[in-house]
């Protein structure tokens, strides 16, 4: 004899079988007493289950209905409009912000490198391409006037000043730039969850 | 021209997605029953199983604009119904006291030793489902109670299918095991 239909016996008898499972069972079915047993009991299970009364009374549905009509609050149920382009706004801002933060990223690396290979003389034979300097105004016009009496110290410490400020101007932009992005980026993420959080429920 | 039954049911989810209480107030009297059934089951508690689904309809009142047309509003409801009973159980787990003995379980037309046999059966039923894990007994409630299949248990649940098989299969052969011990037959009068 095949072996017993055990494991199948469940899904046989809830109508789950369909094709050559289906076939397995019936057929060790007919040849087999003992499984014939277990399916009468799983039969007898299910009927005394489905057939017991609950031990309570519960409301007619009238009732409850007309219950519960008391304590629906009136305005739920109603799908909020949506407006489409809003919603589009709201991903073209986010994507856009993300793709203008990369771009400026990118720029930044690809310039860094592009100087750093400059002040190492990487590209020294290339023509035209020799970093200028830079100079704030407030400097050219403090070097031009004091220039002869400041000495090497006082140079040193001017051009230091210089550079300070070079970086705050520069970053100042970048900086700005780079915190309207991430609002930008963070408001487009929030619309998002807001609408997620008010549509899905957690049931 | 008449509606189908579930062109019907079509057309009055689509009017109380619009906000219509009546056409809601349907609905609800059409499955109250078996949600009530089910989250007794799953309860044991008359109580617990009511609040429950008071509190499933109206879930589901509120998020009936998110319910998807074409998919089956009984499973949905089950699927909240669920949650809210075991979300009751946990809440407040409440010990399983004994039937109260006014209930109206039985036919009067049956003699004494019936009526003691049927309170004797209901009791046992109840006491025998919740001995069940959990996990199981809303896989077990589902299947006999809310007649659904396996596909569709494991959707309302959002557990896989083998899953729902396995679960089934340990909660009958517990179920099995328990009525034999208390000496029920199962070869009784209820096949
Ligand atoms: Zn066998």
């Amino acid at each position: 004899m095949s072996e017993h239909v055990t494991d199948w016996l469940n899904a046989y008898h809830d109508g789950e079988l369909r094709g050559m499972g289906l076939q397995r069972v019936e057929s060790h079915l007919t040849a087999c007493a003992e499984c014939r047993v277990a399916l009468e009991e799983l039969r007898a299970l299910s009927a005394l289950l489905r057939q017991t009364p609950p031990e309570a009374v519960f409301p007619s549905a009238e009732h409850f209905a007309a219950r519960l009509a008391l304590r629906l609050p009136r305005h739920a149920g109603l799908v909020p409009a949506r407006n489409v382009w809003l919603e589009l706004g709201g991903w073209l801002a986010t994507l856009g912000a993300l793709a203008v933060w990369l771009f400026l990223n990118i720029t930044v690396w690809v310039r860094s490198a592009f100087l750093l290979a400059l002040d190492a003389g990487l590209l020294a034979n290339l023509p035209g391409l020799q970093p200028l300097p830079l100079q704030m105004n407030w400097v050219a016009a403090l070097t031009f006037v004091w220039g002869d009496q400041l000495g090497l110290p006082g140079q040193l410490v001017l051009s230091l000043l210089n550079d300070v400020h070079l970086f705050v101007i520069r970053s100042q932009g970048m900086l700005f730039s780079e915190l309207l992005l991430m609002l930008l980026y963070l408001g487009g993420l929030a619309l998002w969850w807001l609408r997620q959080s008010k549509s899905s429920f957690s049931a | 021209m008449t509606l189908s039954s579930s062109e019907l049911e079509a057309a009055l989810i689509a009017q109380a997605q619009r906000g219509d209480r009546q056409a809601y107030g349907e609905l609800v009297r059409q499955y109250y029953a078996s949600v009530v059934n089910v989250a007794y089951r799953l309860c044991g508690d008359s109580d617990q199983a009511q609040d429950a689904t008071q509190e499933a309809f109206l879930k589901a009142w509120l998020n009936l604009p998110s319910f998807r047309p074409g998919t089956s509003l009984r499973n949905w409801l089950y699927r909240i119904a669920v949650n809210a009973a075991l979300d009751a159980l946990r809440r407040e787990r409440k010990t399983i006291e004994a039937a109260p003995d006014d209930l109206p379980l039985t036919d009067p037309a049956n003699g004494p030793e019936c009526e003691l046999l049927q309170r004797e059966r209901v009791h046992l039923v109840r006491g025998a489902l919740l001995s069940l894990p959990e996990a199981s007994r809303a896989v077990l409630v589902l299947r006999e109670y809310g007649e659904l299949s396996y596909q569709e248990i494991a959707t309302v649940l959002e557990i896989p299918i083998g899953t729902v098989m396995s679960r089934l299969n340990s909660a009958r052969a517990q179920l099995k095991r328990l009525l034999e011990a208390q000496r029920w037959s199962l070869e009784m009068e209820y096949v």
